[in-house]
């Protein structure tokens, strides 16, 4: 292989590893998707839970490590619920039979919505399934994580106890 | 396309006339060193421009079981072993990641 | 990776056992890309979804999140699997077909995948092959009577039988056998002959580290088989692109292999073996029966790399290809391979015709056989390119690729695949077709004709110095031909997270299938097909049910209420059938192995013999006894899938994998043993049989359960899927009774347990029994009725860890009927009556259960059974002792 052919390949595999690294969002006030219940109807945008630490998961039924997470947020709801954590799970699925196929084998005791044309998942900027993002009581995005691995479950929930202990900040 | 299989032709010709023991390099002639190349850029230039930008939540279809490059990979496994005891050909550059779900 | 490597190493094969060739199908380290793929769950799509989608709907109601941390990831699997390889007879010509059992091979494998910490993955595979049969040694024309088609067994007459002749235009001539005359025959056969079974085994491990977008693999292992060992490693690496839409993975393999073959006695004093000796390469090795041994050594080592990149190019279309290099250098040849080499000198005199009238001159060549020689280097260069396309209509997938092989020894190959997988309401159903087509080597012949004499050295000999040829093969499998092959493949999940997966394929060699035809005539055509089963568990199916089960829910808490195992999970490692599923929807996968030896003296009754004894009426009142075992050892692999669609029932299916393998030695003061079927063995033969078992169907009641005692009947049958037709080393002689894989009937096999438990102490029994439902099987002969009666006690010493102590008593009657004539026993083990007795063995054992964490719900057992009292039937060797381990998995 020559000089020129090894810069141009050299070129495009920079063009893929910046355009991966490529990232945003997080300190800047979420924007309002709006969400809608499993199988359609009932609007509701992310505003209405200004007040409570929203953790926003975006899962899908075909997506392996969704399966794992919902046991942890389960957990989580249930015991940082009274503290004010609304956790949101966003379904992606195109047909809303595959969602509850997936909830019958594995539950989810936490509000579930869907976001079937994904507009809501674009405005977030989803770069990966599954992906949370926390959102603190002023409605400000402060955490995105992509993807759920189990031993980085203790790391999650130290964030979503912060974002929970803090005080609104002095304008 | 043509050229392309013209390059091949070559290729091929200059591979069976050869002797075995040749050296490698020199083996396949100018042609063939360009055919390669031209290989190469073919693969990344498919992979910049001609696909649709997929979004992560859209991977539902690629994340079916059936949709995997290798459903069922033992039974491939055993039939490649197979083959590769009958034939001379050696067995298949199948790469060990892509596709799927693309879940992190 | 390995599979590429792997793939190269074996792409001309080495072969076949120590008799003779066979196909490298043995000699291939099994690759299983997949099952050791460590690049992290974003491609290894079909187990993540499987674990999420293809379950059951088993409403668990609740849920309790254990221990989030104790999971497996999306991925892991343990997978299970059996293959079955047969090829139809060689055609020798118009239809005659070679007498030998044509080349067969089982296997069986078992692998897994288990992460740790989230981003380690370590995979394990462990494969077995056992294969037998014969192969061609090399190919002559039809006219050098080079077969004996009538016979199995007869010596393959490499450099003919002396009639061929020649005329001027070098036409080969045959004898014709009806009128006595020199007949024009251009045909080509190729020369067959037989070897003994050998076994191959293989692990392999991998371990590798999974970032976001990036993950790095390392392997390696080891690959044994008698005449062939070899140690293999390789490295690769993963980069995830576009948010993961494109990934580029790189591999770079190595393998070290040493060759040590018997080149096959029955031809090795014919064939030329000059050129390896001079390089040092043969070792000659007396044996003990006088006949020279010579063994031909070589070491190859390959280097291979590739480079691939995927691209998802939209919602329903992936597309791969990739690049691949393999270096090899070395003995790159196969011993159990020659040439036939043939020189007329049409300036000499020709043979004085039979037939007066005749004007044609015939000439006597001189013909050489020798073993074959390749290069020692081989480059080769593939690409390929694949696509998975899924189609909405239907909610299949379409499979396709296309592969070009280029090689510095002149082949090129081009391979098309196709697959449809259609998934078909909870099966998926996967037709397949495959085209392949190769052109030959460059040093490839059917055999190698010359125009001139014969070199010979100053002795007069044959000098293969003198043959102005650097490299020559006649192994079909260098020649130009295309192979069509289809096949389907089933699957369905069981249970929660099990999976059951079956494949068949023919597949046709032909020399006009060649694309654009040319190939190789139609002699060298042959037939396989092949057959395969596997069970796979779903490991992270697995750990999600457990995570969103009650606790509270009986049976299902694993974690805590260990107790509850003590009902039959347990038990001592050497039962079989020993408990039932508790719940409803539960499955059970497992694996037993029982390894028996027997080696030391002959016994009669309870007390050793001599050998003049046995020589006098061990084989009956007319024959003489020649041999006898000295070392008998025999592994049995059993598969345990068990499902329990109710409470009350539990389904049972157990197919079971026997390798068994004989020493045998002259009895003093035996008379000559030749014309009996060790005849030319030697002094000491040994003999492997080895394949697929007898499998066990059945079914588990719960008759009576309260707390602390459990009772339960088991019935269940065997299908004689083992074979009983193994022949001793290709020949027409039948292996020994213990030697042969089943016991060709269909038995019943009924069994009553009893369980119990208080604190730490445990303790059962059980009554069995197993009685063939026919009088006799294929070969005239069926197995003694066996009873057997056994009582435990176990302690449970840690709390994963237990002990147990047993006593076993067996009643097992000797074998009635016998072996069809002309069968003529060498020694006791050839005679039915020398088999069963009554027996007396100690158990102790050891029991280990994994109760919380990563690996909930496995478990493991060993137990070594030693014989106190045995009272032989006839004249047997000693016992030993049993071992058996076993391993299981509840979900």
């Amino acid at each position: 292989m020559t000089m020129r052919s090894g810069m141009v390949y050299g070129i495009l595999l920079w063009g893929f590893i910046s355009q991966a690294l490529a990232d945003g969002g997080v300190g800047v006030k979420a924007p309002s998707c709006s969400l809608s219940k499993i199988g359609g109807g009932g609007e509701k945008t992310l505003e209405a839970y200004q007040g409570k630490v929203i953790y926003v998961d975006f899962w899908a039924s075909w997506c392996g490590p969704c399966a794992q997470s919902f046991p942890f947020m389960n957990k989580l709801q249930k015991e940082l619920g009274s503290k004010g954590l609304s956790i949101v799970g966003v379904n992606l699925d195109e047909k809303a039979g595959d969602a509850m196929g997936f909830l019958n084998q594995t539950p989810a005791h936490f509000e579930l919505v869907a976001d079937a044309g994904g507009k809501c998942a674009h405005e977030l900027g989803v770069k990966a399934m599954p992906s949370s993002y926390l959102i603190d009581r002023q409605g400000v995005l402060r955490f995105i994580h992509l993807g759920f691995k189990p031993t980085e479950a203790q790391a999650l929930r130290d964030q979503v106890e912060a974002l929970l202990d803090e005080k609104s900040p002095v304008k | 396309m043509t050229r392309l299989f013209g390059l091949f032709k070559v290729c091929m010709k200059a591979a069976k006339s050869g002797q075995a023991t040749l050296a490698f390099s020199r083996r396949f002639s100018y042609s063939c060193n360009s055919l390669l190349r031209g290989l190469l850029l073919i693969a990344f230039s498919v992979v910049l421009d001609g696909c649709a930008e997929v979004q992560p939540w859209e991977r539902g279809n690629l994340a079916k079981p059936h949709m995997g490059l290798q459903p069922f990979p033992s039974q491939a496994a055993l039939r490649e072993h197979i083959y590769g005891s009958r034939e001379s050909a050696s067995g298949s550059t199948a790469s060990s990641g892509g596709g799927g779900c693309g879940c992190y | 990776m390995i599979s590429l490597l792997a793939q190269s190493l074996r792409s001309l094969g080495l072969k076949g056992p120590v008799a003779l060739t066979a196909s490298a199908l043995n000699r291939l380290r099994r690759p299983n890309p997949k099952a050791l793929s460590l690049s992290g769950p974003s491609i290894l799509s079909e187990p993540s979804a499987l674990s999420a989608l293809r379950a059951a709907a088993l409403a668990l109601p609740g849920l309790v999140a254990q221990n989030p941390m104790a999971v497996a990831a999306p991925g892991d699997i343990l997978d299970l699997q059996y293959g079955s390889y047969k090829q139809t007879p060689w055609q020798l010509l118009d239809g005659l077909k070679s007498q030998y059992t044509p080349l067969q091979v089982d296997n069986i494998e078992a692998n897994g995948l288990l992460t740790f910490s989230d981003r380690w993955k370590f995979g394990f595979n462990y494969a077995q092959d056992t294969w037998s049969g014969a192969t061609p040694v090399s190919s002559a024309p039809n006219a050098l009577v080079g077969n004996n088609p009538s016979a199995a067994g007869a010596s393959p007459l490499v450099r003919g039988n002396g009639t061929i002749l020649y005329d001027k235009k070098l036409t080969p001539y045959r004898l014709d056998d009806t009128t006595a005359n020199y007949v024009p025959d251009k045909r080509l056969v190729q020369t067959v002959a037989s070897a003994s079974p050998e076994i191959r085994n293989q692990g392999n491990f991998r371990l590798g580290y999974e970032w976001d977008e990036s993950a790095l693999n390392l392997g390696g292992g080891v690959s044994q088989e008698p005449d062939y060992n070899s140690a293999f490693g390789s490295l690769n690496g993963r980069m995830d692109f576009n948010q993961k839409l494109t990934a580029v993975n790189l591999g770079l393999n190595y393998a070290n292999s040493d060759i040590n073959a018997l080149v096959n006695p029955l031809y090795s004093p014919y064939v030329d073996q000059s050129y390896y000796a001079a390089k040092g390469q043969i070792d000659t090795v007396q044996n003990s029966s006088g006949v020279p041994g010579h063994y031909l050594t070589g070491n190859r080592q390959d280097w291979s790399t590739h480079l691939s990149v995927n691209q998802v190019m939209n919602k329903d279309l992936l597309l791969e290809s990739g690049v691949g290099f393999i270096r090899s250098t070395g003995y790159l040849g196969n011993p159990y391979k020659a040439v036939d080499m043939v020189f007329v000198d049409t300036k000499g005199a020709p043979v004085p015709p039979i037939d007066s009238s005749s004007t044609t001159s015939l000439y006597a060549p001189v013909v050489q056989a020798v073993v074959e020689r390749r290069p020692e280097e081989r480059n080769q260069g593939m690409w390929d390119f694949r696509l998975v396309q899924f189609v909405e209509a239907t909610d299949a997938s379409v499979h396709g690729g296309y592969r070009f092989f280029v090689d510095d020894w002149g082949i090129t190959a081009h391979t098309f695949d196709l697959d449809w997988v259609q998934p078909v309401e909870a099966w998926t159903v996967t037709p397949r077709f495959r085209y392949y087509s190769q052109n030959g080597a460059s040093f490839y012949q059917p055999y190698f004709l010359f125009q001139g004499k014969a070199p010979v050295g100053p002795s007069g000999h044959f000098n293969l110095a003198g043959v102005p040829l650097n490299a020559y093969s006649s192994d079909y499998r260098l020649s130009a031909y295309g192979a069509i092959s289809g096949g389907l493949t089933v699957a369905r999940p069981i249970g929660k997270a099990m999976a059951f997966e079956a494949g068949f394929e023919y597949y046709a060699h032909g020399g006009d299938l060649r694309l654009g035809g040319a190939g190789q005539g139609s002699w060298s055509n042959f037939d396989y097909y092949q057959f395969n089963a596997a069970v796979k568990v779903d490991l992270s199916a697995v750990s999600n049910a457990k995570l969103s089960a009650e606790p509270d829910h009986e049976g299902h808490d694993h974690g805590g209420n260990h107790r509850q195992d003590h009902l039959g999970m347990d038990g001592p490692s050497g039962i079989l059938f020993n408990h039932m599923l508790a719940n409803a929807g539960d499955t059970m996968v497992g694996v037993r192995y029982a390894y028996e030896l027997q080696q030391g003296g002959m016994m009669h009754g309870t007390s050793p013999v001599s050998d003049r004894q046995i020589v006098a009426t061990g084989c009956g009142p007319t024959i003489k006894c020649t041999f006898t075992p000295k070392q008998m050892d025999m592994g049995m692999v059993m598969v345990d899938l068990m499902y329990a669609p109710t409470d009350w029932l539990t389904l049972m299916l157990m197919p079971q994998f026997m390798s068994m393998d004989m020493h045998l030695r002259r009895l003093d003061g035996s008379p000559d043993p030749s014309g009996g079927s060790h005849a030319g063995h030697g002094a000491n033969p040994y003999h492997a049989t080895g394949g697929v078992g007898d499998i066990f169907m059945g079914s588990l009641f719960k008759l009576y359960e309260e707390e602390g005692h459990k009772i339960h009947f088991t019935l269940g049958f065997t299908a004689p899927t083992g074979s009983i037709n193994q022949r001793i080393n290709g020949n027409s002689e039948f292996e020994h009774y213990g030697m042969q894989l089943g016991t060709g009937t269909w038995d019943i096999w009924p069994s009553l347990t009893y369980n119990g438990y208080h604190g730490d102490f445990n303790w059962g029994g059980q009554l069995s029994g197993n009685v063939p439902l026919q009088s006799y099987n294929a070969s005239g002969f069926a197995v003694g009725n066996l009873f057997e009666a056994t009582a435990w006690g176990g302690y449970q010493i840690q709390d994963w860890l237990s002990g147990s102590l047993r006593a076993l008593y067996t009643h097992q009657d000797a074998i009635s009927g016998h072996y069809p004539a002309p069968f003529v026993p060498s020694g006791p083990m050839d005679t039915p009556q020398s088999y069963g007795g009554q027996y007396l063995d100690i158990g102790i054992g050891l029991n280990a259960a994994v109760h919380s964490g990563d690996f909930e719900g496995n478990h493991f057992g060993l137990e070594w059974l030693q014989p106190a009292y045995t009272d032989y039937n006839g004249y047997q060797l000693e016992r030993t002792g049993t071992l058996w381990a076993n391993w299981s998995l509840a979900f």
